[in-house]
C-alpha cells in the first residue's frame, strides 16, 4: 500500500463527511420555496399583531396583566438556580446573611446562596421603557406596517431584522400570554431573516424585473429575460436551519409524551378533544358527534388509540422519514393531517398554521414553483373567458346586434 | 389534473442529492437578470447613518435630549446600507460602529434597548470578520455557529425535568444568555407527560360603595378573536405553577377549624393533601399582578372610576368528563366539573390581605349531593366569594340521570380532613 493510499485510508471518512457536510449546508439553494414561506409567515404574523390591537395595554401596558412592577421584578429578581457542578449536601449550603438575603429567600422560595444570578437580564422590548398609550399605539402601528412590508417583500431584507426585533419586543414583554404559536413564529421569522427571503416571490423582485426592463428600453437594448431566481448559499443554509430545528421539535415532542401514561394507554387524545377550554364543545354538530363516538366503545377506542398512537408515530418518525423519497410526501400529509385536527378539536387554528409554515421547508422550490405557475395558468385562462366570450356567445350577442359574420 | 397531480408528486418525492438542492444548483451563479439590483452603492446610506448616529451623540452630550428619530434614521440607513451590500467586510464594520455610536445616545433606563443595540453590533462585527476570510475559513467559522445554535436548541430541549446534569450545565452555564435574548428557550415538551385540564381564574372584584361582581377568564364571549382567547388560556396557566403537594399539621388543623367557622367543608371525594395547592414564588407574584390590574381595570371601567375595595381571586381547573358520562347525556359545562382553589383576597397593591387566612390555597368544593328534590349543586365557591351563610344550592340539570350523587359534605356523614 502506498503513503498516498494510507492517507487516503485515514483521512477518507473525514474528507467525505465534510464533503457532505459542506453540500448540505452550503450548495446554493434556490430562494422561491423561503419566498413562499415568508408570504406564509408574514401573514400570520401581520394577522397576530393585529391582534394585539385589541390587547395593547392588557397586555404590554403599564397597569397590564403583568404590569411594570412584576415585570421589573422578573428581569432584576428572579432567581437563576445554580445546578451544582460537585457533589454537594445541604451543610454546604450557607443560610442567608443579611436580612435582604431572608427577604429574598422567603420571596423567591430559594436561598440566594444558591444562585447563579437574579433576574432575567437577556430580556429586552421597547416595551419595557414605552408606557404612554398614545406612544405605544404609534409605535405599534409602525410595526404592523413593517410586519406587511415584510410579508409582501418589500425592502425586504432591512423589514425582515425589523419583524423579528419587533417581535422580540412583544414576546419578551407579555411572557404571561404566550403559547407555543408563539416560540414557533419566533423561529420561522429568525430564519427568514438569516435567508434572502425576499428573492422570490417578492415585490422587491417585481420592482427590480420593472426597473430593469425600464432601463433596457430607455438604452434601446434587448428586454433581459427572467428566469428562477439566483440560487444563493444563504438561501440553502436558512431552510437547512429550518428543517432541522422542525425535526428537533417533532422529535422532542414526541419523545417527551412517552412520559405519560395517556399516550401509552391510547387515551391523550381524548383528553384533547373533551376539553372544554379547548375544543368546540359549544358547537352542537362536535358536540353529538363526541355523543355518537363516546357511546360506542368499539368507535372510542379506535378513534382516541388511533389518534394517540399516530400522533406518536409521526412526531417521532418526522427526523428520520422526512429525509427519504417515499417518506417525504407520507410525512408531510401526515402533518397536515394532525394539524388540521388539532386546528379543529383543539381551536389552536395559527398555531397549526405556523408549523404547516414551517413544513413547507421540506416542499422542494420546483414543486412551488410548478403549483404557482398552475395556478397561474388557472388563473390566466380564467380572466381569458371572463373578456372573451365563447364562439357560440359571440355570435348570439353579434345577432342580437344585426351583424352577421 | 391527476396527470399534473402525479408530475408534482414525482417531483416531490424525487428528491436532488440533498434536499433543498434546486435542479439549477451549482457553485456558479446561474445567470438570472433579476438578480441585478437596484442599489449598489452602500456608502450614502452608511455615511447618512453614521452622521445621524454621531449627531445623536453629541446633541444628547451636550443636552441630554435623545433625538428618536435621528437613532431611527442612523440605525435604519446603516441598516439599507448592509441589505444593499450584505457581504461587504467594510460595510457591515461601519454598521457595528454605527450600532455601537447609537448605545452612547440612550438614557441610561433604557437598559433593554441598550443591550439590543450592542448584541446587534456585535453580529455585525462578526459578520465582518466572517466575510474577510477566505472561503474555507469562512464555512468553517458558519459552521460552527450552526453547531453552537443547535447545541441551544437541543440544551433548552433537554434541560426540562428530569433532565441530565449535562443538559442542566449546558444551558445554564453557557447558553442561557443566548437563548433567552433569542426567545429560543422552549423545550417543545408540548402536551407532556399529558394533555391536562383547562384552568381558569376567577375573580371577586368588591367596591368600596358595597356592590361586587364576578370577572372570569377566560370566556369566549368576551373574545372575538380565537387568538385573544387563546392568550388568556395561557394567563391561566401563569398561575398554575404549584409546590409539590404536601400538608403541614398546623395547616389541616386550621382548616378543620374552618368548616365550622366558615361553614365550608371539604371536597368529600378529593384526598386533604390534594385539596391543599400552594403556588410556586411565581404564580404567587403573578396573582398579585393580576390582582393588580383586575383592580386598576375595574375602577377605570366607568367615568367617573369607581374605588375598589379588595379582589379575592379563585383559581379553578375544569375537570374532563369521562367517555361513558359523556354518552350518558352529562353536560360538560356542569358547575360541579370545576375545581376551584382559593387564592386569596388581595388589595388595589396587590397586597395578600389575609396571609393566614385558613382557607388560602385550599380547594373550595362545589359538589353535587342528593336532596328531597333530586340531585343539588352545592356551590360553596360562591358562598366564600360573596361570605353567605349558607351554600348556593341549584338543581342539577336533569340531562345525567345515571350519575350517582355524590355522598353529602354538608353532613356529618362527610369524610374528616
Amino acid at each position: 500500500m502506498t503513503r498516498v493510499q494510507t492517507a487516503d485510508g485515514l483521512f477518507g471518512p473525514l474528507r467525505r463527511a465534510a464533503g457532505a457536510w459542506n453540500r448540505f449546508w452550503f450548495n446554493p439553494a434556490d430562494p422561491t420555496t423561503l419566498g413562499l414561506i415568508r408570504i406564509c409567515g408574514g401573514l400570520l404574523v401581520l394577522y397576530l399583531h393585529i391582534a394585539y390591537t385589541y390587547d395593547l395595554q392588557a397586555i404590554f401596558g403599564s397597569h397590564a396583566w403583568v404590569d411594570t412592577q412584576m415585570m421589573d421584578e422578573f428581569r432584576k429578581e428572579y432567581p437563576v438556580p445554580a445546578p451544582p457542578v460537585g457533589w454537594q449536601n445541604s451543610s454546604s449550603v450557607t443560610p442567608p446573611q443579611t436580612s435582604e438575603d431572608e427577604h429574598y429567600a422567603e420571596k423567591w422560595g430559594i436561598n440566594p446562596s444558591l444562585l447563579l444570578g437574579k433576574g432575567r437580564t437577556y430580556l429586552c422590548s421597547i416595551w419595557f421603557h414605552l408606557t404612554d398609550p398614545t406612544w405605544m399605539l404609534v409605535v405599534h402601528c409602525a410595526v404592523l406596517a413593517i410586519m406587511f412590508c415584510f410579508a409582501i417583500g418589500f425592502c425586504t431584507r432591512v423589514m425582515a431584522v425589523l419583524t423579528w426585533a419587533a417581535m422580540l419586543s412583544y414576546v419578551q414583554r407579555g411572557p404571561a400570554t404566550l403559547f407555543g404559536m408563539d416560540a414557533m413564529t419566533m423561529i420561522v421569522i429568525l430564519y427568514l431573516t438569516i435567508g434572502p427571503s425576499g428573492a422570490a416571490l417578492s415585490v422587491d423582485r417585481l420592482i427590480t424585473r420593472y426597473w430593469l426592463a425600464r432601463r433596457a428600453r430607455r438604452q434601446h437594448l434587448p428586454t433581459p429575460s427572467f428566469g428562477p431566481p439566483e440560487p444563493s448559499v444563504s438561501a440553502n443554509v436558512a431552510i437547512r436551519l429550518l428543517q432541522i430545528h422542525f425535526c428537533i421539535i417533532y422529535f422532542i415532542s414526541g419523545l417527551s409524551k412517552l412520559q405519560g401514561g395517556a399516550w401509552w394507554n391510547g387515551t391523550a387524545v381524548w383528553l384533547t378533544m373533551a376539553n372544554y377550554e379547548f375544543s368546540p364543545m359549544r358547537m352542537k354538530l362536535y358536540m353529538d358527534a363526541l355523543r355518537f363516538i363516546a357511546a360506542r366503545r368499539w368507535l372510542w377506542e379506535l378513534v382516541t388509540t388511533g389518534g394517540t398512537y399516530f400522533t406518536l408515530a409521526f412526531e417521532i418518525s418526522f427526523p428520520f422519514l422526512i429525509w427519504t423519497r417515499w417518506g417525504r410526501p407520507l410525512i408531510i400529509a401526515s402533518a397536515v393531517f394532525m394539524h388540521l385536527g388539532i386546528a379543529f378539536c383543539m381551536g389552536l387554528v395559527t398555531f397549526s398554521m405556523v408549523m404547516l409554515t414551517g413544513v413547507l421547508s421540506f416542499v422542494p422550490p420546483e414543486v412551488v414553483r410548478g403549483l404557482l405557475d398552475r395556478l397561474g395558468q388557472s388563473l390566466r385562462s380564467l380572466t381569458r373567458r371572463q373578456i372573451a366570450p365563447g364562439p357560440e356567445k359571440a355570435r348570439a350577442i353579434m345577432m342580437a346586434q344585426g351583424r352577421s359574420f | 389534473m391527476a396527470g399534473w397531480s402525479c408530475l408534482q408528486l414525482r417531483r416531490l418525492i424525487a428528491l436532488p442529492r440533498s434536499v433543498g438542492e434546486s435542479e439549477m444548483a451549482s457553485d456558479t451563479s446561474v445567470a438570472d437578470s433579476s438578480s441585478a439590483r437596484i442599489f449598489s452603492n452602500p456608502w450614502p446610506a452608511m455615511l447618512l447613518g453614521l452622521g445621524a448616529a454621531g449627531i445623536s451623540v453629541l446633541v444628547y452630550r451636550t443636552t441630554g435630549t435623545v433625538l428618536v428619530p435621528f437613532l431611527l434614521l442612523g440605525l435604519l440607513s446603516a441598516g439599507v446600507a448592509i441589505a444593499i451590500r450584505p457581504q461587504s467586510p467594510a460595510v457591515l464594520g461601519l454598521g457595528a460602529v454605527t450600532g455601537f455610536t447609537v448605545c452612547f445616545a440612550l438614557l441610561p433606563s433604557w437598559d433593554s434597548i441598550r443591550m439590543f443595540m450592542v448584541v446587534l453590533s456585535a453580529t455585525a462585527a462578526v459578520a465582518a470578520v466572517l466575510m474577510s476570510l477566505p472561503r474555507t475559513l469562512r464555512r468553517i467559522a458558519f459552521s460552527l455557529i450552526i453547531v453552537f445554535h443547535l447545541g441551544g436548541i437541543l440544551s433548552s430541549a433537554f434541560s426540562q425535568p428530569p433532565a441530565p446534569a449535562l443538559a442542566q450545565w449546558a444551558w445554564t452555564y453557557v447558553y442561557r444568555p443566548y437563548l433567552e435574548f433569542m426567545y429560543l428557550t422552549n423545550a417543545y415538551h408540548f402536551y407532556s407527560p399529558e394533555p391536562g385540564p383547562g384552568d381558569l381564574v376567577w375573580f371577586y372584584i368588591k367596591f368600596e360603595d358595597g356592590s361586587a361582581e364576578w370577572f372570569k377568564i377566560p370566556r369566549r364571549e368576551d373574545n372575538s378573536l380565537a387568538v385573544e382567547y387563546q392568550r388568556r388560556l395561557s394567563l391561566t396557566q401563569a398561575v398554575n405553577g404549584l409546590m409539590a403537594p404536601q400538608l403541614p399539621e398546623e395547616v389541616r388543623k386550621r382548616r378543620q377549624l374552618a368548616i365550622a367557622t366558615e361553614g365550608i367543608p371539604g371536597h368529600p371525594l378529593i384526598d386533604p393533601v390534594t385539596q391543599y395547592r400552594v403556588p410556586s414564588a411565581l404564580s404567587k407574584e403573578m396573582l398579585r399582578s393580576f390582582a393588580r390590574h383586575v383592580t386598576y381595570t375595574k375602577a377605570h371601567a366607568t367615568e367617573p372610576p369607581r374605588k375598589v375595595s379588595s379582589v379575592k381571586v379563585y383559581r379553578l381547573q375544569h375537570q374532563f368528563l369521562q367517555p361513558q358520562e359523556l354518552a350518558d347525556g352529562i353536560d360538560p359545562d356542569s358547575l360541579w366539573l370545576y375545581f376551584a382553589y382559593y387564592q386569596g383576597e388581595y388589595d388595589t397593591n396587590g397586597n395578600l390581605l389575609d396571609p393566614e387566612d385558613p382557607l388560602l390555597w385550599w380547594m373550595i368544593p362545589i359538589v353535587k349531593t342528593d336532596s328531597a328534590d333530586g340531585p343539588v349543586v352545592m356551590d360553596y365557591l360562591t358562598q366564600h366569594a360573596e361570605q353567605q351563610k349558607a351554600p348556593k344550592k341549584a338543581q342539577d340539570p336533569i340531562n345525567n340521570p345515571g350519575i350517582k350523587a355524590i355522598p353529602g359534605s354538608h353532613d356529618d356523614k362527610a369524610p374528616k380532613l
